[in-house]
């Protein structure tokens, strides 16, 4: 990569976060990023559901027909691997990304906008070294040509990890422009799950 | 280079994503070594290797759907029809149950809590006695199949998948029947009253949870008679969760599938995240031969394999403490099986060595995730379910102990079957 762009692109992100946390409570600005957003979910549901159609496909044929479908298997492979990077990213979006945390609780208000921007700008740094190395392993995969399934070029399937892992840096900054914190419980998910329906709190 | 790990370390502790901190660690150390930062990358790539990884957003998918669905309240009511000795043990084979099915033990926690720890105190147990109960019980049925963590560690130690679920199968029961008969026991000196069993209710019960009901011997016996390899049983179990939870039983409108397909999504992003940074790192340790030089320097100071267990718990108890069970087993387990192997530990015991004390871990205070998880749930301060899960912590430490050192426990099953 020349060193113009090495430089440029990174400023762009910022650039591009910043702004985004600027217009965060603009409503035409917020419709763009949400179509943005509900773009990525589309994706990965669809994947999501690909999965389960061709791993049941493949136990159907493999019983009726003694013999699968060549290609499902490393195109479902394939899929984890994308559903892997873009979910990534979205917990980069939702803030929930699995940390350890010990001491984050325990940072005194004054000096938690110091703790978001070292953690998160730490982060968001991290995150754009991984996608520049993915851009080049992308790049030598390229040059290389080889194939991963079905006529599918390896470095088209490999070029979701520069994608995701820029998206992470760049989410990473809008969350420290926005000084969003993570809930209580950090990024541990499974307090998400709404608890199903009837519920007695006080017996 | 050390500076650079202490720093991220304390990074760490505040909060910064694992993956980005194991990530930094790998870019620093190929950095380092001279190496181009692209291999962290070819590392990655290898994430798309493994049938194996396809398991796990499928099982959490349907998990997820388990959990926003009325299953938690079938499945509790079953148990209640089947099993005598009062509601704590229902509770326990329920949440065990439940957690084998939805991989993680917040998950069962925050469904099946709201539902049990009413009807405990209802029936009359102390609240105390409840509180410990269900924060300990999400830690059940991570030993029995299919559950998560244990396919992760199969990935992760390169161990088949198969041998393990054999091996899970009697240490989880001999956790789940340790805690039953305290909980027997804890009902006796309430005064509760046992339950009789009826056949109607067993039948209104059983008609309840109709289309529940055959999944697991579907999952189970296909994969253990060798018809369905783990992924296809994976997707199987998504779908046929989706049929059930959707279109027979109507708990979930269709419209807020997408919703919880996304919710799931974001948790296995995270961990494949995880697991992608961690490869790059575990192959330059590797490479590096830090596991051998871990092995060298411990043989010099431990010499028998007991003591070596014994010291492998200790450890593995304060990462469960601090990390959860998929980041733990992603970093953890690299660098430990080639010493366990050193040491002549056989990988499939040490992998449900393993899962137990991770989960044991959880309840761990002052800081295992378990308790505040429960905390949240149950409006309770931490400090509280400290106490009211120390009983419950030293059974589980006292069944760990019994599983560490007899080896046969796990492996009995696997010479018998698994070849």
């Amino acid at each position: 990569m020349p060193a113009a762009v090495g430089l440029v692109l990174p400023g762009l992100v910022v650039a591009l976060a910043w702004l985004r946390a600027r217009l965060d409570p603009v409503p035409r600005a917020r419709r763009v990023y949400d179509a943005a957003s509900a773009l990525e979910s589309a994706l990965i549901v669809a994947l999501l559901l690909m999965l389960v159609v061709v791993g049941v496909a493949q136990i159907v044929l493999r019983n009726a027909s003694h013999r699968g479908l060549v290609w499902a298997d490393p195109l479902m492979r394939h899929a984890v691997l994308w559903i892997g990077a873009l979910g990534g990213s979205a917990a980069t979006a939702r803030m929930r990304h699995i940390n350890i945390d010990v001491f984050g609780r325990l940072v005194p208000p004054r000096l938690r906008p110091w703790r978001r921007a070292l953690v998160y700008g730490a982060t968001a740094v991290t995150a754009w070294l991984l996608a520049v190395a993915s851009w080049r392993l992308v790049l030598d995969e390229r040059a290389f040509g080889e194939t991963a399934f079905a006529g599918v070029p390896t470095w088209v399937t490999q070029a979701v990890l520069p994608w995701a892992f820029g998206v992470v840096a760049y989410r990473s900054l809008v969350n420290l422009f926005l000084g969003r914190e993570g809930d209580v419980l950090g990024a541990e998910a499974p307090t998400g799950a709404d608890a199903p329906a009837p519920e007695e709190e006080t017996p | 280079m050390t500076l650079i790990v202490a720093l991220l370390v304390l990074l760490a502790l505040l909060g910064m994503p694992l993956f980005a901190v194991l990530a930094a660690i790998a870019l620093a150390a190929f950095r380092g070594a001279g190496i181009d930062i692209s291999s962290v990358a070819v590392s990655m790539y290898t994430l798309a290797g493994s049938p194996l990884l396809v398991a796990i957003p499928l099982f959490t998918f349907a998990g997820y759907l388990f959990a926003h669905s009325r299953t938690p309240e079938r499945l509790v009511e079953l148990s209640r029809a089947f099993f005598p000795g009062g509601l704590a043990v229902v509770a326990l084979v329920a949440c065990a149950v439940f957690t084998a099915f939805t991989g993680a033990s917040g998950v069962t926690i925050v469904a099946m809590g709201g539902l049990l720890l009413p009807a405990l105190l209802r029936e009359g147990y102390p609240r105390r006695f409840g509180l410990g109960l269900m924060t300990a019980s999400g830690s059940l049925g991570l030993l029995f199949p299919p559950s998560l963590p244990m396919i992760l560690y199969g990935y992760v130690a390169s161990v088949s998948i198969d041998r393990l679920f054999l091996a899970g199968l009697a240490p989880g029961v001999l956790l789940v029947l340790v805690l039953s008969i305290h909980g027997v026991r804890a009902g006796r000196r309430a005064g509760v009253r046992a339950e009789r069993l009826s056949a109607r209710r067993m039948l209104a019960a059983l008609h309840r949870a109709r289309w529940e009901v055959p999944l697991p011997a579907l999952v189970l016996g296909g994969i253990y008679s060798g018809w369905i390899t783990v992924s296809e049983a994976a997707a199987l179990t998504a779908l046929y969760a989706f049929i059930a939870e959707v279109l027979l039983y109507r708990d979930i409108p269709l419209r807020r599938v997408p919703a919880i397909a996304m919710e799931s999504m974001t948790l296995v992003g995270g961990i494949l995240v995880i697991l992608a940074c961690a490869l790059g790192l575990t192959n330059y340790l590797v490479d590096a031969e830090v596991p051998m030089r871990i092995l060298d320097a411990m043989q010099q100071h431990v010499s028998s394999r007991l003591t070596f267990l014994l010291l492998l718990n200790v450890f593995l108890l304060i990462v469960g403490c601090l990390m959860d069970i998929f980041s733990a087993l992603i970093v953890v387990v690299p660098l430990i099986v080639p010493v366990a192997l050193g040491y002549g530990v056989d990988p499939v015991h040490l992998g449900i060595v393993f899962l137990t004390n991770l989960e044991i871990g959880y309840l761990t205070p002052p800081v295992g995730l378990n308790l505040f998880i429960a905390s949240y749930r149950f409006r309770e301060p931490v400090v509280h379910l400290y106490a009211a899960s120390v009983p419950f912590l030293l059974l589980m430490l006292a069944a760990l102990a019994v599983i560490t050192y007899v080896p046969d426990l796990s492996l009995f099953l696997v010479r018998a079957f698994g070849g």
